[in-house]
């Protein structure tokens, strides 16, 4: 160990800290082929948390033996190797079904402990891990899935984003952290990383020194999303990408040394942000990296949403992306073993993740690419997605998650599919679900976000229920969706959404945005548009 | 044993509450009870949501109670 755990006799430490103090996360390692021959129940109740680190969730009821597994994929690229092992993982132990995360991951469900063993040799043959994929350490580094290939990024952040992850990845130095810590790393302008619901994000910026043009980062810190949603603050540093290292290095460092660790709640690197402010996080940091220039121009123009449908050129001649729509994220092994196929067949094998869910296949060449559209898979998982489908997302909801108190991925695609039926508008409106305040689905910067509670009705009937948050994004630094008062019963959700989106058609100027429109109007004349809506479909139901 | 965290909507405002209870049918019927202690004259309730469940472990479970961001 080369550092020393200045926490160590803090007064005050929860239950988990304790914990690992005794026993570093990433030591699960070990323990598990010892417990897979075991069986389940040789598992004292104490060691769940630590399985975290190892991407594993012990899957509810929790006493049969089955876990949620995520696998890393730094920036969302993977090799034709690793994408066909992903896919013969989700087939062989996972019943089949793989989900794309909102980090760029893939997540399984119903994974047996006993062959967990067997699993992980496949990972590591292709370099890829679950390891730290949860638990209090570095999750997995996000960013432009188009990195490389990309006409709208100012650089090209495979090497970087590459050199973080090692950097980062069963690093002892940073395993044991007060709660999980997201680093996003981008440079595509239109933020294709999610810059500001990060704990650390790397930001395209230019600067000029010694007259020269150079190109780099902007740095922000402190965000994320969950019940306390807090957007990243810009520290007042420009990093060439040769310094990149040594900022997440010392970043890193102030929230392992000084992050909270009393409370789990308020453990986020946000808290120890917003306790010290801004100017002295970023004092704090430069006495540990020595000086840094200072904030350059920034180069973010807009805010894309994490969507790349279609099929578009690269920046080398000659080579196409095509964006492919996987609706709310889940895709069956056959499926995804297929579009690897398809990726293998005509590019050069490589697939990538996306954070809105969805997947790329890169480089395919100009005469290649009407063969490749051509192909059936397409009709299933469209390049030009029907608008809401393509652009609804879900978290898991009550079919994996505790805490959920409602379903979630298939009621959004229920209600997508209806709205697709029967509101044609000009630009897609992002609608995100979310099955409790937790809001793991990124609900708050959803152009509609909709979140679950259970309701009990005037009649006295229990049911499933759901909340309406209008105008979030993450454009201009961002803006948290603003709820609208009305409770609106599953029965009727996907009646009164329908409502309200043909409001927005009739209303809206010509590509006019969701965002736009709600900032014109305002939410309190979005709301009486609700009162209104609900008021009628109420009593057409009396 | 789970502690959840539930409003009732009148046509004064909203009035939050908390209920420890093995289920969700469970925790609606202590709300009711609740209320019923509460007011001498009980306001007219338009409907009861559930938002929030925790499960209650060795430490506990709480909730603090205010008025909710436009954003939660
Ligand atoms: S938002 Fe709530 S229901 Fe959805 S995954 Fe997160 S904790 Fe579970």
């Amino acid at each position: 160990m080369s550092y020393v755990k200045v926490w160590a006799d803090h007064e005050q430490l929860n239950k988990n800290e304790i914990n690992k103090l005794k026993k570093d996360g990433l030591s699960i390692f070990e323990d598990i082929p010892k417990y897979a021959r075991d069986g389940f129940e040789s598992i004292p109740k104490d060691q769940y948390m630590y399985f975290k680190y190892a991407g594993l969730t012990v899957q509810k009821p929790q006493d049969k033996g089955l876990f949620m597994m995520r696998v890393k994929i730094p920036t969302g690229i993977l090799n034709a190797e690793q994408a066909e092992v992903l896919a013969e993982i989700g087939h062989d132990y996972g019943r089949d079904i793989l989900d794309i995360t909102t980090r760029q991951s893939i997540q399984y469900h119903w994974v047996p402990l006993e062959k967990l063993p067997e699993i992980f040799d496949l990972l590591k043959k292709v370099d890829l891990t679950t390891s730290e994929a949860e638990g209090d350490a570095p999750r997995n580094v996000v960013g432009n899935p188009l990195a490389g290939i990309d006409r709208d990024e100012l650089f090209d952040t495979r090497p970087t984003v590459n050199e973080i992850y090692r950097f980062f990845q069963d690093n002892p130095d940073f395993s044991n952290l007060p709660r999980k810590y997201k680093i996003s790393i981008n440079a595509n302008i239109y933020n294709a990383g999610h810059a500001e619901i990060n704990d650390l994000a790397f930001t395209p910026a230019s600067k000029v020194v010694d007259g020269k043009k150079v190109l780099g980062f902007h740095v922000k810190v402190g965000g994320g999303l969950a019940a306390k949603p807090y957007l990243a603050e810009q520290l007042n540093v420009f990093v060439a990408k040769d310094q990149v290292r040594n900022v997440a290095s010392a970043v890193t460092t102030l929230y392992r040394d000084y992050g909270y660790r009393k409370s789990r709640a308020r453990a986020r690197l946000k808290y120890l942000v917003a306790d010290w402010g801004i100017r002295k996080f970023e004092e704090k940091v430069l006495e540990l990296t020595g000086p840094l220039p200072s904030a350059g121009k920034d180069e973010t123009v807009g805010w894309n949403g994490g969507f790349f449908f279609g099929a578009h050129p690269q920046k080398q001649d000659g080579l196409n992306y095509v964006g492919i729509s996987v609706p709310v994220g889940r895709i069956s092994s056959g499926d995804f073993s297929k579009i690897a196929g398809l990726a293998k067949q005509y590019g050069s094998g490589e697939l990538r993740t996306v954070n809105s869910q969805n997947l790329i296949i890169p480089n395919i060449p100009d005469r290649a690419l009407n063969d490749l559209l051509a192909e059936d898979i397409f009709k299933k998982f469209p390049v030009h997605p029907t608008p809401f489908t393509g652009y609804a997302m879900a978290c898991t909801g009550n079919e994996f998650c505790n805490l959920a108190l409602t379903n979630t991925k298939d009621k959004m695609e229920e209600i997508a599919a209806r709205l697709d039926r029967e509101v044609d508008l000009d630009v897609p409106v992002r609608i995100y679900m979310v099955g409790c305040t937790n809001s793991c689905g990124q609900r708050h910067i959803a152009d509609i976000g909709i979140q679950g509670l259970k309701l009990r009705t005037q009649k006295g009937e229990l049911v499933d229920a759901y909340e309406i948050f209008v105008g979030g994004t993450l454009t201009g630094g961002g803006h948290f969706n603003e709820r609208l008062k009305g409770r609106i019963a599953a029965s009727l959700i996907s009646d009164v959404l329908k409502d309200f989106l043909l409001y927005f058609k009739k209303e809206k100027e010509k590509g006019e945005t969701f965002f736009t429109f709600k900032n014109r109007l305002g939410t309190e004349k979005l709301q009486t548009v609700l009162d209104d809506i609900l008021k009628a479909a109420t009593s057409e139901r009396e | 044993m789970e502690l959840y965290r539930l409003i009732a909507s009148t046509e004064e405002g909203e009035i939050p509450i908390v209920a420890a209870a093995e289920s969700e049918a469970e925790a609606f019927r202590i709300a009711d009870r609740e209320i019923q202690h509460h007011y001498l004259k009980k306001p007219k309730i338009t409907d009861i949501a559930l938002i929030q469940r925790k499960s209650i472990g060795k430490n506990g479970a709480g909730y603090l109670i205010r008025p909710r961001e436009s954003y939660e």
